[in-house]
């Protein structure tokens, strides 16, 4: 097997607000191979955007703290790296991208100079080679007439538009890694299904690996290899992509599964939505963090944290684990016999 | 473009002709005003009153007149000076109060903006603290009293400035930095907030996600949004110039327009009095033109209409 | 953040059947009120209270008010008494005054020296003397300018406890001899009460001004605009600054007089009329978007009358901004009162302001002999009070702005 090309190790993100210390994310660890492309799903709160912001250096500091963990590529920790020493890596080895295209841009700089600045600091392009490299990436990413719209600005293009510039910027040096943060939740269904293509296109061609952050499974099940599923903070599920959608070992993944609305229900079945609130993250319980909302719920989980830990797998894959004291295929078995 | 400098021109072409026009009749109507024949005024300045304002003609045909005479720049014979148009007057104590002005300005903005950019950059720090208090020092002390000050520390106790008199660069640094001063610190703390925001923004951290250094995300992609706050204020920047020029000319002895205006409006000198204000009317207008302009220049999302 | 999921069932995924469903609403009735919401004067002076700039200068500014007003009360010197001869450009001091002057301190002194050496019969017409002196009338409208009903009650409570004593020169004298503490104290009334007025007269047209245009829009809003445009773009100070000069015009100054329109109530309504401007485009803007907000189409929709809904809804939520802006307008309409004052066009000795206090100040100093005290004091005090206004004017801001909520 092929080293993992980023490997992170217990990471820990807290805030420091008034209302308390915010624990974002409580310790979590995965590897992302080459080419990959690694799903991470959850709610708002659970810290899968955070996480990544962590891995780029890009939580803001005060109130912000990394208090733990590893991020290693290639041999390196960007973690304990400085400010100054994660300017060559950002953009350069690992690009990120944003959910809001319209906000993502900078309004006061043309297409050509927001997309030149980082090929010319990190592959020292001249500008006139940066110029037509920036051109080539829009052709890239299919934005037509790309010669004159380079020198546009942000306002004259569409959200869809934006968002192909944004995936422009972030590949034009040739990373090894792209995050891509919600990248079409901003966008109309039909735009993200274009993007999404785009995504899996590209990495087809480059070999890029990419993080998918999204809170949409249709999304997930389209586009990724292997999936996360945070939950509180902390990974609960983990499985390739057929695995978590067919065979989902975790109670929340099962809950989240079940209550997207499937074609083949009729219109008088309920929608099924999992009960209760997601957890208020500056008081975090004891035990399990699902615990108040799981249907299947023993004593122990109030009380203890369960570790991600594999599960026996069936078919081809490997590398699934789940993070519950409750095998689940047992408790439905139970639940489908009373 | 040009109908947006066409559209203004109109504008100002209406407002100077408000201000005329109520001038005009403030001037007739008020007892008192110059034109009072109970007035005791020298003998030579009531001849060439009497012929320039062709008192013995109807209202109307006045008005005209000397309206058509003002378009023409030639606002008539000092009221109150002897030998001397207003034209003169005006034309002595313009370069005067320019360069103040001008230096003022100058001075509010390259101070202004560095110290709220530091400021900003180093939130909360020791910098920050002292810049934004000295700002508001700035603005709240009357310029007046911080003339005063000055004058007797630079001037008297350490003899650093000249006390008062024009023409030499020594003599018009005191006087710009007092004017100024409110208008730095009022910048000052613009630029901040403006800077604070804008590093709050989306695209700030896409340009961080880039790699690029601290210094160039501030200056390149932070300061084009920061600064925007700052240009819309430089308009009522420069009113406040202007005004607070009257009483620094003062002060300073500085024979600029200032000082000529508040002369002319305690000694009733009207028409004086009148070219001051459509000068400085003038000049207020084309500077909100200019700030308009630059906005458009700045943000090219605004479209100058 | 979120709410303790144990103590509430998600009302949205329990579908109430018949015969729950009254009791589930009830239920969610009870949960709603014990709910305690914070209105936005609370959260705002909460959070005003943080601040502490801002509180030291509200408290400063309270005081400041309160010595402002309980000025008559106090043993100061005559504010107005002029004594060139004896105590022109006194330094600060704390040698003891007499409230009736030098003058009859002397005689005074003189009287008890005679006495202390007199024996028997010149002894008891010294008494006598003394006791005469000593009894003799203030001259109120000497010692002070044309004091009102209220004043001259303030006054004689003060005559009555302190009699002719009065504090020291502590900030010393100008060059008409008259006691800087007790000029400051009393200009403090002047500057302040020009200051609130002034801002009054400006906040009564500008909000009116405001909202007709914001409420109304259309034209009437555009043309009530352009006027506010055209105005703003001459420096109207200037045209202000003759209008006064106009109307300080003696034969203009008795027939408006005769109306019962004295020199002061001009300058309120002038300054006022200079910034009403600001106060008017924000509060037009305000209602503009408060009108389009959802909560007024709420409100109609429920059925409320357009008079409650400008009054329960709209001005609640304009005063916020407004109260921001009073307390920006008013350092801004007594530094023009200085200003005014200082070129000789504002408050008219015998009246004391700090403007004319300053102005004096300035106009004393020479190379040669730098009476500091002249200035510093006015000054400072000018200087002090519109800082805290300022300070309080932003906090007052910060506190009421809604984005800065969870901040």
């Amino acid at each position: 097997m092929t080293e993992p090309l980023l490997q992170v190790r217990d990471l820990q993100v807290q805030f420091n607000t008034e209302n308390g210390i915010v624990r974002a994310v409580n310790g979590i660890s995965f590897d992302l191979a080459a080419g990959e492309t690694l799903g991470i799903v959850g709610e708002s709160g659970s810290g899968k955007s955070v996480a990544n912001l962590a891995l780029m250096g890009l939580v803001p500091q005060p109130p912000g703290e990394i208090v733990g963990g590893r991020a290693e590529m290639r041999g390196v920790d960007l973690l304990g790296k400085s400010h100054r020493e994660l300017t060559s890596i950002r953009g350069n080895d690992i690009a990120m991208i944003f959910q809001d295209p319209m906000t993502a841009l900078n309004p006061f700089l043309t297409i050509a100079e927001q997309l030149t600045e980082a090929t010319r600091l990190h592959l020292g392009l001249s500008p006139k080679d940066a110029l037509d490299h920036a051109i080539e990436m829009l052709e890239r990413v299919g934005i037509p007439a790309a010669k004159q719209r380079v020198f546009e600005y942000p306002h004259q293009f569409s959200g869809g538009m934006r968002q192909r510039v944004m995936i422009a910027m972030a590949l034009s040096c040739q990373p090894d890694v792209l995050i891509a943060d919600e990248p079409t939740t901003a966008l109309d269904v039909t735009i993200q299904a274009q993007i999404l293509d785009l995504m899996r296109d590209l990495q087809q061609k480059d070999g890029t690996a990419i993080i998918l952050i999204t809170h949409d499974l249709g999304v997930v099940a389209s586009v990724c290899h292997r999936v996360l599923v945070m939950y509180g903070g902390r990974i609960v599920e983990q499985a390739d992509v057929d695995s978590l959608f067919h065979r989902p070992q975790h109670p929340y993944t099962h809950g989240l599964l079940r209550s997207a609305p499937r074609w083949d229900e009729t219109r008088q079945q309920e929608l099924v939505a999992i009960e209760g609130q997601p957890p208020d993250m500056a008081q975090l319980p004891a035990g399990c963090a699902f615990e108040p909302r799981c249907p299947h719920r023993i004593d122990r989980c109030q009380n203890e944290i369960p570790d991600l830990l594999p599960v026996a797998a069936e078919g081809p894959s490997e590398n699934c684990a789940a993070a519950c004291f409750v095998d689940l295929s047992v408790a439905k078995l139970e639940e489908s016999q009373s | 473009m040009s109908r947006f400098l066409l559209r203004r021109l109109g504008w100002m072409i209406l407002t100077i002709w408000v201000v005329y026009t109520v001038s005009f009749f403030l001037m007739r109507v008020v007892p008192g005003g110059p034109f009072d024949s109970e007035k005791n005024v020298a003998e030579a300045i009531k001849r060439n009153i009497e012929a320039r304002y062709q008192l013995d003609r109807p209202l109307y045909e006045q008005y005209c007149s000397h309206l058509w005479q003002t378009i023409q720049l030639d606002f008539g014979p000092s009221y109150k000076l002897e030998d001397y148009t207003v034209n003169e007057v005006l034309a002595q104590g313009f370069p005067i109060s320019a360069s103040l002005g001008i230096f003022a300005m100058v001075f509010a903005i390259t101070l202004g903006v560095t110290a709220g950019l530091v400021s900003a950059v180093s939130r909360d720090s020791f910098y920050d603290f002292s810049f934004m208090v000295m700002a508001t020092l700035g603005i709240a002390v009357p310029n007046f009293v911080l003339a005063s000050l000055a004058i007797v520390l630079l001037v008297f106790n350490w003899q650093i400035f000249p006390a008062a008199g024009w023409g030499e660069l020594r003599q018009v640094v005191l006087p710009a930095l007092c004017l100024g001063a409110p208008f730095a610190g009022y910048i000052a703390r613009l630029t901040r907030t403006g800077m604070l925001e804008v590093l709050g923004l989306d695209y700030i951290r896409t340009a961080y996600a880039k790699g690029l250094s601290h210094r160039r995300v501030v200056l390149r992609h932070g300061l084009r949004g920061a600064l925007l706050p700052v240009v819309s204020y430089l308009g009522p920047a420069t009113a406040g110039i202007l005004t607070g020029s009257l009483v620094l000319e003062q002060i300073f002895a500085l024979p600029g327009m200032g000082s000529h205006f508040i002369e002319a409006a305690t000694q009733r000198d009207y028409t004086l009095a009148m070219g001051v204000v459509l000068v400085y009317t003038f000049l207020l207008f084309v500077m909100n033109t200019l700030v308009d302009i630059s906005y458009g220049v700045i943000d090219p999302r605004v479209e100058v209409e | 953040m979120g709410m303790d999921s144990s103590k509430q069932d998600n009302p949205v995924t329990s579908v109430p059947s018949a015969g729950n469903a009254l009791e589930d609403y009830a239920q969610l009735l009870e949960e709603a009120k014990s709910i305690q919401g914070i209105s936005l004067w609370k959260d705002a002076w909460k959070r005003l209270r943080r601040k502490r700039v801002a509180m030291l200068s509200l408290w400063f500014l309270v005081g400041l008010v309160i010595l402002a007003v309980l000025t008559p009360l106090l043993p100061l010197q005559s504010p107005i008494r002029q004594d060139a001869q004896r105590r022109k450009f006194e330094p600060p001091n704390v040698s003891s005054v007499s409230l009736r002057g030098e003058k009859f301190k002397e005689q005074l002194q003189v009287l008890q020296e005679q006495r202390e050496t007199a024996k028997g019969d010149l002894r008891k017409e010294l008494d006598e003397q003394l006791a005469n002196l000593q009894s003799q009338e203030y001259q109120v409208n000497i010692l002070w300018h044309q004091p009102g009903l209220l004043t001259r009650g303030l006054i004689g409570v003060r005559l009555a406890i302190f009699g002719d004593w009065a504090i020291p020169s502590i900030c010393g004298t100008d060059n008409l001899g008259r006691d800087v503490l007790s000029r400051v104290c009393w200009g403090a009334r002047v500057s302040l009460v020009v200051g609130i007025v002034a801002t009054l007269v400006s906040l009564l047209i500008g909000v009116s001004y405001g909202a007709t245009a914001g409420y109304f829009g259309g034209w009437v809003d555009n043309l009530m605009m352009r006027i506010v445009d055209v105005i703003y773009s001459v420096p109207f100070i200037f045209v202000v600054i003759f209008l006064i000069t106009i109307l300080s015009e003696d034969s203009i100054k008795s027939s408006l007089e005769s109306y019962g329109i004295n020199q002061i109530m001009i300058f309120y309504i002038v300054i006022g009329a200079i910034y009403w401007l600001t106060m008017a485009r924000v509060v037009r803007g305000q209602v503009i978007s408060l009108k389009n907000e959802q909560f007024v189409e709420a409100a109609r929709t429920i059925g409320c009358s357009r008079r409650r809904i400008i009054f329960r809804h709209l001005i609640p939520n304009v005063m916020g901004i407004v109260i921001v802006y009073l307390t920006l307008t008013i350092p801004a309409v007594m530094r023009f009162e200085a200003f005014l004052s200082f070129l000789g066009l504002g408050v008219a000795p015998p009246d004391v302001s700090w403007g004319l206090l300053v102005n004096q100040g300035i106009k004393v100093i020479t190379p040669l002999k730098i009476y500091w005290w002249l200035v510093l004091f006015s000054g400072a005090t000018l200087a002090v009070t519109l800082f805290a206004l300022n300070f309080l004017g932003d906090g007052l801001r910060d506190a009421l702005d809604p984005r800065m909520k969870n901040r």
